[in-house]
């Protein structure tokens, strides 16, 4: 006959275990705009700048395309955006309204074709936004390539790719991507692809240079140590021991870089427009009209595209600063 | 104890002045802000800027009455004391952006008329543009006005001057010792005419006014300084054609005649073999072809041994030479660059107001506004699809909206424009004619009644899918108005903006796209065309069957009729008439308007210049036609006048 056994009890129930309660993510917002008011600002303009790319999706699949089709699917007019990108308004007379000003229909005024310029910087947005993506994910992604390894293994090869970016980022930026634009097939069919991809190509140095030195630190550390003695490869060690340490830095990189690039491409578009797709709304292309044809009488589409572009740097540079705060635990207080 | 926070600490701050007024003044423009966006006005029917169109009113309405009827080579000339003599007159063009040949016979470019009119001179020139008739019509290389044989004339004896030489520099003496320093001789002449109507040359397609020089039978020297020309039946532009803005006289020692393709000769400036092209711009011109850095800067330097037009004494051109700037050409830069005198003349771009502005401020600016010759169009190659269809052709004609070219491109100080441009009233259209016609009027009813019509026609003919339209990528104002294209192009003819595909290239790429037989290349073109003198040149090359710059492949015998007898019509006002007629053909206000020939080009609208310039710069002309650069022998800088003072050395 199976006895059953007691179970012995000690001592009084051990009470159940709780882990600490977590903040909700409201909470979690709260203290940051809190803590970092200059960082949630920037989020807001990043944020804002989101929206103002977004559209109804459309089912018309291809070939990722700028600005309109970044992902191989189209993207309608943004929600944010009350008119059509080219659509121009008329006066009473039937005549093009231009250069007016601010009003309730025209937050920001019209520009010397009559069209709204509050519109033209939210389709801009969408242009200077998917050209940084791009660009930036190019820059990002071979950089981190050509910065791991070359971190990682140090030696003669880490040595020549590093004169070698040396060289290439001694070229001022700008007059680096006015070359690669200017290259025959480029300007004879310019494209916004190309334009973001010579962006990209011009970010390498930096991202790489970034990438590197956090490898070199982190190359010493004794769990990368610890993979090498358990016999990881070193592809291995590097995907899985040192790229996800150096994520925290590759997404700072990223986020402060998007507003560099932007910047860049108003720059580009502003100094060399026949060097860009002259199409559509772009806040670089627009400001220059307006500059060229004289800021007296184009002073809101001055205002506006100028705003634009530096509320967008400003956003990326202040979220970016307060990102890097956040994941960096060396530079994190209270 | 409370957390430190960015707002505790932003709390406890105490207020200093400082801050104070920082945010007064964010309060003050917060206000301000608001006032202006609660101020501005809707669409409230004021039009603060536009002229109506018809160039009359408009920003510089006020500086009317201060405006010279004319600027040209009849005003009076005040010969340069000789202590102002010398000096550099710079101003901003686009002369240095050369986008064409080298050679006079074989570029279509405006600018590059300017800087070769300066280099080789003709048999005879325009003193006047108001009237581009025989009277206005002054020699040049030629002593006199030619003797005409015949009524109406068919043969022309031409008397040269004597003594005429040819450029002589250390650096011509380098490359073509024979010629530098060479008299001109009759020689000259018959090689120049001949090359540009010779049937078998590999240049022929770049021999853009070939048509005019078809027209003559014989041409000999009779001796060194007769030429004897006759032409193949009466040829009423016959004269001008010696005056036209390419007629330049070159010595053949220039033209490359090695063999070329196909083992004959090359027949160019242009090539690649010996001196460079800018080193064989040699002629007989008041100034030296200097330097060209392209895109940024020609330079013309005074020829000491320039014949003077008969008058050797005055010891003319008076200028050491001119600079032409190309790198700032927009209206902030060209302000900026005026004020500070580094520019001794300049005129607008796109926006005009910085030019009336400065007039205002400064009255003793002479101030100068006039139309130019040359025009925006489009043109189609018509054996392509879809612009075979006339109908498409119309529907793209009416539902242009021209006014907005004119106020989105020109400010609102450009005009409508027809098949001739309005530079050349002559010839033109009249203005309040071409006002009332289908898809110039712009009442509200009218516009609504051309827009019907035009998406009638359009579906009609299928609403058929556009090819790539290419867009000229300069002015800048070209490629900028593409998506306000767009926009009336959709909303009236119903065609989605994404299937309006566009391309921006430049005028040698579109050059050689409407020379190819491919539908695929340039079928519809958006661009500036430099503009012409005579009637002949407006329409004779462009749409007769045989003409040079035919590039719609157009063959309209009943055009061609009226084309060819505009060119037999010697009384003035008959020749008008059959201008009028053509033009009215062009734009389908004959019979039914359904011709082969109507609409092969839609013209939309022709700029208006205003320009400036500084006191001390005298003796100045202006023209509304490119190639008047010989005018400038005539310049000089006036050290005396006060207003001199602050320009850069």
């Amino acid at each position: 006959m199976a006895q059953e056994q007691a179970i012995p009890s000690i001592g009084p129930a051990a009470p159940e275990f709780a882990l600490p309660h977590r903040p909700g993510v409201l909470r979690n917002v709260l203290k940051f705009i809190r803590r970092k008011p200059l960082g949630a600002l920037g989020f807001f303009f990043v944020l804002f700048m989101i929206a103002m790319t977004l559209g109804t999706p459309k089912a018309e699949f291809g070939v990722p395309e700028l600005p309109h089709s970044p992902l191989g699917f189209k993207l309608g007019q943004p929600w944010l955006a009350p008119y059509g990108e080219e659509q121009n308004f008329k006066n009473a007379n039937g005549r093009l309204n231009t250069d007016a000003a601010p009003s309730t229909k025209h937050w920001l005024g019209t520009d010397g074709s009559g069209r709204d310029n509050w519109t033209r910087v939210v389709w801009g947005a969408r242009r200077s936004m998917f050209i940084g993506l791009w660009a930036l994910a190019l820059a990002t992604a071979i950089g981190t390539v050509i910065g791991v390894i070359s971190g990682y293994f140090r030696g003669w090869f880490d040595t020549a790719v590093q004169r070698l970016l040396d060289a290439l980022q001694s070229f001022p930026p700008l007059l680096t991507l006015i070359l690669i634009l200017s290259i025959t097939p480029f300007t004879s069919q310019p494209s916004l692809l190309v334009v973001a991809f010579a962006l990209g190509f011009v970010g390498i140095p930096q991202v790489q240079r970034i990438v590197r030195g956090v490898v070199l630190s982190t190359r010493e550390q004794q769990y990368v140590e610890a993979a090498r003695v358990i016999g990881a490869t070193d592809t291995r060690t590097m995907s899985f021991y040192i790229l996800p340490n150096i994520m925290a830095s590759v997404i700072v990189v990223f986020s402060t870089g998007l507003g560099v690039v932007i910047l860049a491409e108003a720059a580009l578009a502003f100094i060399v427009p026949q060097f860009v797709p002259q199409e559509g709304a772009s806040w670089g292309l627009d400001l220059g009209r307006a500059q060229r044809e004289g800021v007296d009488t184009h002073t809101w589409p001055v205002i506006a595209y100028a705003g634009a572009i530096a509320l967008a740097v400003l956003g990326f540079n202040l979220a970016g600063d307060a990102l890097r705060d956040v994941l960096d635990p060396r530079l994190r207080v209270g | 104890m409370e957390e430190p926070t960015y707002w505790n600490r932003f709390w406890r701050r105490r207020l200093s002045r400082r801050r104070l007024l920082t945010g007064a003044a964010l309060t003050g423009s917060g206000l301000a802000a608001a006032v202006v966006v609660g101020c501005g006005g809707d669409e409230s029917g004021t039009d603060k800027t536009k002229s109506d169109g018809g160039g009359e009113g408009g920003l510089g309405e006020d500086l009317e009455s201060q405006v010279p009827q004319f600027i040209d080579a009849r005003r009076e000339v005040v010969p340069a004391p000789a202590d102002m003599r010398g000096g550099t007159l710079r101003f901003q063009g686009f002369d240095p952006v050369v986008l064409d040949r080298h050679d006079p016979h074989q570029t279509q470019f405006g600018p590059m008329y300017a800087n070769l009119s300066a280099v080789f001179s003709k048999l005879y020139m325009y003193k006047s543009h108001t009237e581009p008739t025989w009277e206005n019509i002054v020699p040049d290389l030629a002593e006199s006005a030619p003797e005409m044989i015949g009524t109406p004339p068919t043969e022309y004896v031409v008397k040269l001057r004597k003594g005429v030489k040819f450029h002589d520099t250390d650096a011509i003496r380098s490359h073509f010792p024979d010629l530098a320093g060479r008299e001109l001789k009759a020689e000259d002449v018959v090689f120049s005419y001949d090359r540009q109507r010779n049937p078998d040359s590999i240049q022929k397609g770049y021999y853009y006014r070939a048509s005019q020089y078809r027209t003559i039978d014989t041409i000999q020297a009779v001796d060194d300084y007769t030429i004897r020309i006759k032409t193949k039946g009466p040829i009423a532009p016959f004269y001008h054609f010696m005056a036209d803005t390419n007629a330049m006289i070159v010595p053949k020692e220039i033209v490359d005649m090695e063999p070329g393709p196909g083992g004959l000769p090359l027949d160019t400036v242009d090539t690649n073999r010996g001196p460079a092209p800018g080193e064989r711009m040699i002629g007989t011109g008041p100034f030296f072809w200097g330097d060209l850095k392209f895109g940024i800067e020609y330079k013309a330097l005074r020829n000491p041994a320039w014949f003077g037009w008969g008058e050797p004494g005055l010891q003319r051109p008076y200028l050491d030479g001119y600079t032409v700037s190309g790198s700032s050409l927009n209206d902030t830069s060209l302000e900026a660059l005026f004020r500070r005198k580094e520019v001794d003349t300049a005129g607008f771009i796109e926006n005009p107001e910085w030019v009336f502005k400065i007039k205002r401020e400064k009255p003793d600016l002479e101030f100068f506004r006039s139309w130019i010759s040359g025009w925006i169009n489009s043109r189609f190659k018509v054996f392509c699809k879809p612009f075979d269809d006339v109908r498409v052709r119309k529907a793209i004609h009416l539902a242009t909206e021209r006014q907005q070219v004119v106020d989105v491109i020109g400010s609102g100080e450009w005009r409508m424009q027809g098949p001739v441009g309005n530079a050349i009233s002559y010839w033109a259209l009249p203005y309040d004619e071409l006002l009332t016609l289908p898809g110039y009027r712009q009442t509200k009813d009218e516009r609504t009644k051309d827009v019907t019509e035009a998406r009638q026609l359009f579906e009609a003919a299928g609403s058929p899918e556009f090819p790539q339209i290419w867009f000229a990528d300069i002015p800048s104002y070209i490629p900028n108005f593409v998506g306000t294209w767009k926009q009336f192009m959709n909303q009236n003819l119903g065609i989605p903006i994404d299937k309006l595909r566009t391309l921006t290239q430049a005028y040698s790429r579109i050059a050689e796209a409407i020379a190819d037989d491919s539908c695929d290349l340039a079928s519809m073109t958006w661009g500036f065309d430099n503009g012409w003198i005579d009637l002949d040149d407006w329409v004779y090359p462009y749409f007769h069957s045989t003409g040079s710059k035919n590039s719609f492949r157009l063959k309209d015998p009943d055009l061609d009729t009226l084309l060819d007898a505009q060119r037999t019509e010697f009384d003035y006002e008959k020749r008008k008439e059959l201008g009028y007629r053509i033009q009215r053909y062009l734009l389908g206000l004959e019979g039914d308007g359904m011709q082969k020939g109507a609409h092969a080009r839609t013209d939309y609208a022709t700029p208006r210049t205003a320009t400036v310039a500084w006191p001390y710069f005298k003796n100045r002309v202006a023209f509304p036609w490119f190639g008047n650069s010989y005018w400038s022998a005539n310049v000089w800088l006036d050290k005396n006048n006060p207003t001199i003072r602050g320009r850069p050395a």
